[in-house]
């Protein structure tokens, strides 16, 4: 559901619309139909997130992951710890961050973005530099971080890769955490203490790939409940997923036609068999050091549309594959590059069929650039 | 309902090792009253069946083998106290019932390899529909799904829930082609059993899987008593009940098994839900605790709390396993795991050490122990008489026993425990013997202990024989089937097989010639060659004929040798000859009165000439040939090696040379002229040089036992211009470090780079 004074329109203009304006109506149906004990401040019961998110026999599921991590996450959620998803770059834990704070809070957008510039003002509060310095510290002048925000209203507030931030920033949210208060020493009274309000909670998400979880100090590990999401298990289940996300994302960019379903089998297959290092037959290959991620499949799988429509007018071939391929697993690492070509050289050769044929044919597009 | 009634046939379908399944057949039993109980097990089994009601300390299981001349294979059908067969035998002699296994034996060809009776391969559908029904359920496994279904089932709800679950993964009417020869079998009992009944009513239970197929064969059945088809000519067989525990019942460590943590499941049968889950939440914390981990008082609230709430989201009437180690996933492992946690994925590994901790907390510990006056195999009673009469008894405590090849009756009982060591008997070892190559008779020490594997062990191993010295040979035969071309494997039969005094196959021999003669990779060619020629120099201490045959496996080896040694041109593989060498020297210098050894002198020696001279050999082999004809010659002396040592004196090749000529010619060439020539070299190289030639260099000097290289080193110091005393203290000090020497090169690389760097901004 929209918010007040905008219109669908506006919604539908804007290149990525929040969870909670995508599925609105499906959140308001749920809100309606849900009798379920709630947990103090949620704005649905357990049993209705659950169905938000891994779906119900009449609704497909918005992640594909194991019913037991969204339990487990929601649990989390609705006992005294902070959550941290944790998994490789592109297994969807943002997703899930946001389609749980969105179901959860009603809202996703209190989100703090992690990074090596990060400061402790830019999560708790900042200043109206021009009022403070007319009237002093007051509420007034006080710019609410997420943080702030988020435990003030009650609301879940999504703290994304967090390990890339500096220590001493992740550790000011060790009181928060653990006394659920923030102080403001600057205000005196009332105003000088924010006590978070039922509902408020933290989900926080973490790359493998980074720095990792390893450096968190064991104080901050403790608050939180940590949970790994992991690749797509099933090929038929990462399959349907790429398709879709790749349809969608070709209609926004003005592809009326959907992938090519044999060029996109391939090209799934092919990540698979990189990212796990085992081929068809259980043979080992060498792992890539590159992401082989399902996220990255999409955006492969998306390339692939938009250069085969607005190019040559039609749906992919495998020969998009072999060129996409290597500007996606071969980033920045020559032996990456070397690796894949043998992959295509040796392994996809032996493969039967005519897709796999024409993907070996095309090795040679393999090039560094 | 599954227990219902074919005419009075009550045919129980159960998982096996399921606490809520035997509490079914025990109450269908009590309430039936049947004149016939029968149990899904190796029929030909029955005439022992008053074995299994002694007092025996669960788990116990069936071990049945079947074996011939070309090999045998066993199998299990383990029992524990909540197992539902367990139980049907149990109820069945309580209530007065005639009391049979109804199953084909275990050797019977519809069993195919399959090591454990209860695990039953059930085919991709069942596994789709499992899956989905796991799916519509909310459950994460199969394993969590028979948790809400069937254990977490209010009493009377369970058998039409039984029913409802297997057929959705059988339908009715359904034939299983691989388990059909079974299921008529058991349907066939059934039905003669009704027929001897009178009106009474027979209870058969089985796995879930077979119920419905037997209700229907069994109306087909005449009626006669179906009997085992007696074993083939020149086969042996046989069952006996071990000693089994809930370590080897797990899924995650033992064989295949229908059901998971049986320690866990003793107490849900015992106690019931909740109080099991307290247990186990205590002892997967205590385990956790133990190796190490923080478990605080305030995780453990925060698991009970998470446990909690997951089993009232899923609906489930307790916490049940799976909610219990999903609360423990979420609330003690504070790291990312490397996979998917092994109770969501069903194989494999569990993801990370703590969960590999938590679910060896949930399998127990429980041993099973025979009660006395069991039945045992002919092998144990073989066993131990020789045991006896050698007076070489495992006891409680262990026994260390030296035995000196010398004496005949030293002889006899090396051959006893060598052939319990083949048998991989718990509790007898090995524990020094000859390793390096010596001339003269082997003296040997093991040590011998009882251990409490030992009786189930003993049982075991009777698959392979009735008597020691035809189970130690038909174990051995088995290995050697296994790998057939594989050198290390086939010299490791013939040196166990010359220690054991078993007889030497020629088909053994056929085979080592043809694998040695054939050999293209010199270090495992080095390595079987190595045992081949030091069995040899052991000379008569295995007898005339084993003299013979490892005479002539020494000239095939020096032969493959002269041919193989001309080839080596990687330099990666020169070391991988050292071996070899070393195998050919101990062959020419050692034993020069083999016949046919005599002709390949000369062209050997040229041949290992010429790659001394060849620039291109590898650096390990030219110091290894040098040192053959230094060992064996004579003719080059510590000049000629001297000289040669400087053709080699670079950081990246004098390492691997020196480790070949010392490998070969250590007594021989380390005097003090050649260390000082190697000093010279080491000493004109600078930081960077010197710890690139470390490595192989203390490769080298490995060479020499520590009192040589103390000696060594008190030559060094003196060359350097230290006193007698100062230098025996400081070599001293060398051989005893405290830093490890890869701590002492990084020191050492370390300050490399201080004092360049110094040097970069003029400080020195």
């Amino acid at each position: 559901m929209a918010k007040a004074g905008r219109t669908r329109a506006e919604d539908e203009a804007r290149q990525r619309p929040p969870a909670e304006v995508i599925h609105a109506e499906e959140l308001a149906r749920l809100r309606a139909e849900d009798s379920a004990p709630r947990p103090p401040g949620w704005q649905l019961s357990l049993q209705a997130v659950r169905r938000f998110i891994c779906g119900d026999p009449a609704g497909a599921a918005k992640v594909v992951c194991a019913p037991a991590l969204v339990e487990r996450a929601m649990v989390t959620l609705a006992t005294s710890r902070a959550l941290l998803l944790v998994g490789e770059p592109g297994t969807a834990k943002s997703l899930l961050s946001e389609l749980l704070a969105a179901a959860i809070s009603g809202s996703s957008t209190l989100t703090i973005q992690g990074g090596a510039s990060l400061t402790e003002d830019q999560i708790r509060y900042g200043w109206n530099y021009a009022l403070l310095v007319a009237e002093g510290p007051s509420e007034r002048a006080l710019v609410p971080g997420a943080l702030h925000r988020g435990m003030r209203e009650g609301r879940l507030v999504r703290f994304e890769e967090i390990t890339r931030c500096p220590l001493e920033v992740q550790d000011s949210l060790l009181s928060v955490l653990s006394d659920r208060v923030m102080a403001v020493p600057e205000l005196s009274g009332e105003a000088g203490m924010v006590y978070a309000r039922e509902g408020f909670n933290l989900i926080a998400t973490a790359n493998t790939r980074d720095r990792g979880v390893n450096e968190m100090s064991a104080a901050l590990k403790r608050r939180f409940g940590f949970e790994t999401v992991f690749p797509i298990a099933d090929p038929a289940a990462e399959r349907e997923l790429v398709r879709r996300e790749a349809t969608a994302l070709l209609a926004r960019s003005g592809v009326p036609r959907a992938p090519d379903p044999d060029v996109l089998d391939l090209l799934v297959t092919c990540f698979r068999e990189l990212r796990e290092a085992v081929d068809d037959e259980g043979t080992g290959l060498e792992k890539l050091s590159a992401v082989m991620s399902t996220a990255e499949a999409v955006s492969v799988a998306h390339a692939i549309g938009v250069k085969a429509h607005f190019l040559r007018g039609d749906a992919g071939r495998p020969e998009d594959i072999v060129a996409c391929l290597a500007g996606t697993a071969a980033k920045d690492d020559p032996e990456d590059l070397a690796r894949l070509r043998r992959y295509l050289d040796q392994r996809a050769g032996r493969r039967k069929g005519e897709a796999w044929r024409e993907l070996h044919a095309a090795r040679h597009l393999l090039t560094p650039q | 309902m599954s227990g219902s009634d074919t005419g009075a046939l009550a045919v129980v379908g159960v998982r096996h090792h399921s606490p809520a399944c035997a509490r079914l057949v025990r109450r269908t039993i009590a309430a039936l009253r049947p004149a016939f109980v029968l149990v899904e097990g190796p029929a030909d089994y029955n005439p022992f069946l008053a074995d299994l009601a002694l007092d025996h300390a669960l788990p116990v299981a069936i071990f049945s083998f079947r074996a011939d001349d070309r090999g045998s294979s066993a199998s299990y059908s383990p029992f524990c106290a909540f197992s539902p067969e367990w139980a049907a035998l149990v109820a069945g002699r309580e209530v007065g019932a005639g009391t049979l296994f109804c199953d084909l034996p275990a050797w019977d060809p519809a069993f195919g390899q399959r090591r454990n009776r209860y695990a039953d391969p059930h085919g991709a559908r069942a596994a789709v529909a499992e899956r989905a029904l796991a799916a519509a359920l909310g459950a994460e496994d199969q394993d969590a799904l028979w948790d809400a279904l069937a254990e977490a089932a209010p009493e009377d709800e369970l058998p039409a829930r039984l029913d409802r679950y297997f057929a959705l993964l059988r339908p009715p009417g359904t034939d299983d082609p691989a388990e059909a020869a079974r299921e008529r079998f058991m349907a066939a009992h059934a039905a003669w059993a009704l027929r001897e009944a009178g009106g009474r009513p027979v209870v058969l239970v089985c796995g879930g899987w077979h119920a419905e197929a037997i209700r229907r064969y069994a109306a087909q059945a005449d009626g006669t008593r179906p009997a085992p088809a007696p074993a083939e000519e020149g086969t042996r067989t046989g069952s006996y009940v071990v000693p089994y525990s809930y370590a080897r019942l797990d899924r995650f460590s033992g064989y295949g098994a229908g059901m998971p943590s049986p320690g866990y499941y003793e107490r849900v049968a015992a106690d019931g839900l909740g109080p099991a889950a307290d247990w186990a939440a205590g002892a997967i914390a205590a385990a956790l605790r133990e190796a190490g981990q923080v478990v605080s008082t305030a995780d453990r609230i925060a698991w009970a709390a998470h446990a909690g709430a997951l089993a009232r989201l899923r609906a489930h009437p307790a916490v049940l396993r799976a909610d219990l180690i999903d609360g423990a996933l979420a609330c003690l492992v504070k790291d990312a795991l490397d996979a998917a946690p092994a109770w969501a994925a069903g194989t494999g590994a569990p993801g990370h050490p703590a969960l590999a901790a938590m679910l060896r907390a949930l399998t127990g510990t429980r041993e099973g122990r025979l009660a006395p006056g069991t039945r045992r195999p002919p092998l144990a009673a073989d066993v131990e008489e020789r045991l006896r009469a050698a007076g070489l008894e495992p006891g409680p405590t262990r026994r260390h026993i030296a035995l000196d090849w010398a004496e005949a009756a030293d002889r006899a009982r090396a051959h006893l425990l060598h052939r319990l060591v083949i048998l991989g008997l718990p509790g007898i070892a090995r524990e020094e013997g000859p390793d390096l190559a010596e001339p003269g008779l082997p003296r040997e020490g093991f040590s011998v202990l009882r251990h409490p594997h030992w009786p189930g062990a003993l049982i075991e191993a009777s698959q392979w024989g009735g008597t020691l010295e035809m189970a130690a040979g038909a174990r051995l035969a088995t290995r050697i089937e296994a790998e057939p071309d594989s050198l290390p494997v086939l010299a490791g039969a013939l040196s166990q097989a010359l220690f054991a005094g078993l007889p030497i196959d020629g088909d053994l021999l056929a085979r080592l010639r043809a694998g040695l003669a054939a050999a293209h990779d010199p270090a495992a060619l080095g390595a079987a060659g190595r045992r081949i020629v030091r069995l040899h120099r052991f000379g008569g201490a295995f007898g005339d004929a084993a003299g013979a045959a490892l005479a002539r496996l020494g000239l095939v080896l020096a032969e493959r040798a002269l041919v193989l040694i001309e080839l080596v041109a990687d330099p990666r593989a020169g070391l991988g000859t050292v071996d070899l060498l070393l195998a050919c020297r101990d062959l020419f210098r050692d034993c020069p009165d083999l016949a046919g050894l005599g002709p390949l002198r000369a062209p050997f020696v040229a041949m290992l000439r010429r790659r001394l001279a060849d620039p291109g050999a590898p650096p390990a082999l030219a110091g290894a040939a040098l040192g053959f004809l230094v060992a064996c010659e004579a003719a080059a002396g510590a000049d000629d090696a001297v000289r040669r040592l400087r053709r080699f004196g670079r950081p990246d090749s004098l390492g691997d040379f020196l480790a070949g000529l010392f490998a070969l010619a250590r007594e021989e060439i380390a005097g003090d002229a050649t260390l000082a020539a190697v000093e010279d070299l080491v000493g004109a190289w600078d930081d960077d040089d010197f710890l690139r030639a470390l490595p192989s260099l203390r490769m080298a000097f490995g060479w020499f036992p520590p009192r040589e290289r103390e000696r060594i080193a008190v030559a060094i110091l003196r060359r350097s211009g230290a006193g007698e005393a100062r230098a025996e203290a400081e070599a001293l000090a060398w051989m005893r470090q405290r830093a490890r020497p890869l701590d002492q090169a990084a020191a050492l690389a370390h300050e490399a780079r201080v004092a360049a760097r110094l040097t970069r901004y003029g400080l020195t």
